[in-house]
């Protein structure tokens, strides 16, 4: 059953995307992106109800409930800001990678440790959703500004606002992105210091969550410091983005840390 | 008249440290000190604080030579915050400390660690905190997934015996001491060597860790008073943490314990004595040891504190900033 709703939570991003391609921004968009929000928050329910724990610990849960929380913020930022609407072309795809890649990978349950029974784990979490939903934004947005620097891609976006346009919203975004990252991090370490002992330790999640937050504070002071071309600081933030995609989907699963929740 | 003219003086020859294009390189230098560190094993994690010291100078000569960045409260803040947030991290590295130890269940902490890191104003001793451990019990959910912790402890306070189970992000503090349990505990039978002629000495074995050890239940013991050492070995009918149930982990029920010593070797039920040329070697009963952590931690509430001031005064000024303005 969780698979299936799944399925058809990724077929409704599916569909989204490809209308987002061609160019055919609207209601439409909003209404499927919300369609697979439903879905995926029955099957996250479902699964929550069953396993008695959130989606904390294995990649399907991570990839899930943070799919689940991008496509709601994008849906949202989507219908109030007719300016961002752009960015879906970069956004939508990157979606669906995500809900396929949802799809295939194991969804049996995962160890909960004892250190994640805290509300600290809610708010660290929630703002980690908080913080990758407006740096997918201003990504996505700063992916248009590049895209229409090639000459073959530059056409369908003849028609949107100018690059500065597009890459202001971004800066916004990307401040918006900043607030909720430290947050984050703050939430992070006092979480850290409650399960053991020590609020900062540079184990390998904790170091590479800190270098994506160098990064947005570089990508920031560089925007407001240096005043060079649209392209420069759409690039800083699209590499931003990458940093923090490895740090929150890669890092945890590769690496041998305590935020594994086993040791 | 000469404070005031020494002001402008002071002021130009910090605004070479104060500019913004150099905050940008020491970004960057931080980012790659703190990737070097990171993936490069020989590299000392003290090779950041070289950058961090920078970037500290930076920004306070940052804030005392840019008037912009005073006129904008909420960014004045948060960077002010920065600042004091490492200098109090700083200040609680060189007062902490950081230590582990094992205790049998029964005995009290005397304050020894077997390992500890100490920053170079602490005085080292950490024999204010004493407690009692009073055994523990541990869920193990199939496939031998560590669960939940229950350690009973027992300490005095104001001259009052308290009591409390701690565990896993549960510590006991006593002070500004934090101890926590650990995964690294196991099980000491507690023998006693009645040498002829003399008083009996007991002592406990710290058998190696279970279940990570369960198939290596084995340990030398010094007999007091004597240059032999004896090889403890606990034999279990089946493993206490099985891979296909779940179980909670405490005192091993049934057992024996075989004891070798002098080309001899000698199976011991609880209770049970061995006899030899020169004394008695008695298994006295069954116990558990835990490995706890200890750490020195003042700081805590101040770095919140300063960091929650930080990221309000930055989320203050971008609404200012952003607010005014149609997305």
């Amino acid at each position: 059953m969780e698979f299936v709703l799944n399925l058809m939570a990724t077929l409704a991003y599916a569909t989204a995307a490809a209308l987002a391609v061609a160019q055919r921004h609207g209601r439409s968009v909003v209404v499927l992106l919300l369609a697979g929000v439903t879905l995926q928050t029955i099957a996250l329910g479902q699964r929550w109800v069953v396993l008695g724990h959130g989606p904390f610990t294995t990649l399907y849960e991570v990839l899930a409930s943070n799919l689940w929380s991008l496509a709601l913020l994008f849906a949202v930022a989507y219908a109030a800001i007719d300016r961002l609407r752009p960015a879906a072309l970069v956004v939508l795809p990157l979606l669906l990678v995500m809900a396929v890649w949802m799809l295939s990978v194991d969804d049996g349950p995962g160890h909960f440790p004892p250190t994640f029974s805290t509300a600290l784990l809610y708010l660290h979490a929630g703002f980690g959703k908080l913080f990758l939903g407006p740096l997918l934004v201003a990504a996505g947005l700063g992916g248009v500004v590049l895209l229409r620097r090639w000459p073959a891609a530059a056409r369908p976006w003849a028609a949107m606002p100018a690059s500065p346009r597009l890459e202001d919203l971004a800066y916004r975004f990307a401040a918006l992105a900043f607030v909720f990252d430290t947050l984050m991090l703050i939430t992070g370490a006092v979480w850290a210091q409650d399960a053991w002992g020590r609020y900062w330790a540079w184990d390998p999640l904790e170091t590479w969550a800190f270098m994506t937050w160098l990064l947005l504070a570089f990508t920031l002071h560089w925007r407001i410091r240096a005043r060079s071309r649209p392209e420069v600081s759409a690039g800083l933030l699209v590499a931003t983005f990458a940093l923090a995609f490895l740090t929150f989907f890669g890092v945890p699963f590769v690496s041998v840390s305590p935020h594994k929740g086993v040791f | 008249m000469f404070h005031s003219a020494l002001i402008p003086v002071v002021v130009d020859c910090l605004r070479p440290l104060g500019d913004t294009r150099l905050t940008q390189w020491l970004i960057g230098v931080l980012a790659a000190a703190v990737f070097c560190a990171h993936a490069l094993d020989w590299l000392p994690a003290d090779v950041v604080a070289f950058p961090l010291a920078a970037l500290v100078i930076n920004l306070l000569a940052t804030l005392v030579t840019r008037p912009a960045l005073r006129r904008q409260p909420g960014l004045f803040v948060f960077h002010c915050a920065l600042a004091l947030l490492l200098a109090l991290a700083t200040l609680a590295s060189m007062t902490g400390i950081e230590g582990r130890f094992e205790l049998t269940e029964g005995d009290v902490f005397d304050g020894r660690l077997l390992a500890a890191e100490r920053g170079w104003l602490h005085p080292g001793s950490v024999d204010a905190a004493a407690f009692l451990h009073r055994g523990f019990e541990i869920e193990y959910e199939a496939g031998m997934r560590r669960g939940r912790t229950r350690n009973a402890v027992e300490w005095v306070e104001d001259g009052v015996v308290r009591r409390a189970v701690i565990g896993d992000q549960t510590p006991l503090a006593i002070g500004r001491y934090r101890f926590y349990t650990t995964a690294n505990k196991g099980f000491a039978p507690v023998l006693v060597w009645a040498a002829h002629g003399r008083e009996p000495v007991a002592g406990a074995v710290h058998l190696p860790s279970y279940p990570l050890n369960a198939s290596q239940q084995s340990q030398g013991w010094t007999l007091p008073g004597m240059a032999e050492t004896a090889t403890v070995s606990l034999l279990l009918a089946e493993p206490l943490v099985p891979i296909d149930r779940a179980v909670t982990l405490s005192r091993p029920g049934a057992h024996r314990l075989r004891l070798q010593l002098r080309g001899q070797t000698v199976e011991l039920l609880p209770g049970e004595a061995w006899s030899l040329d020169d004394g008695e070697l008695r298994y006295a009963q069954m116990r558990t040891w835990m490995g706890y952590k200890v750490r020195h931690a003042w700081a805590g509430p101040w770095l919140l504190i300063v960091s929650l001031a930080g990221v309000l005064g930055l989320a203050w000024h971008f609404l200012c900033k952003f607010g005014r303005s149609r997305w």
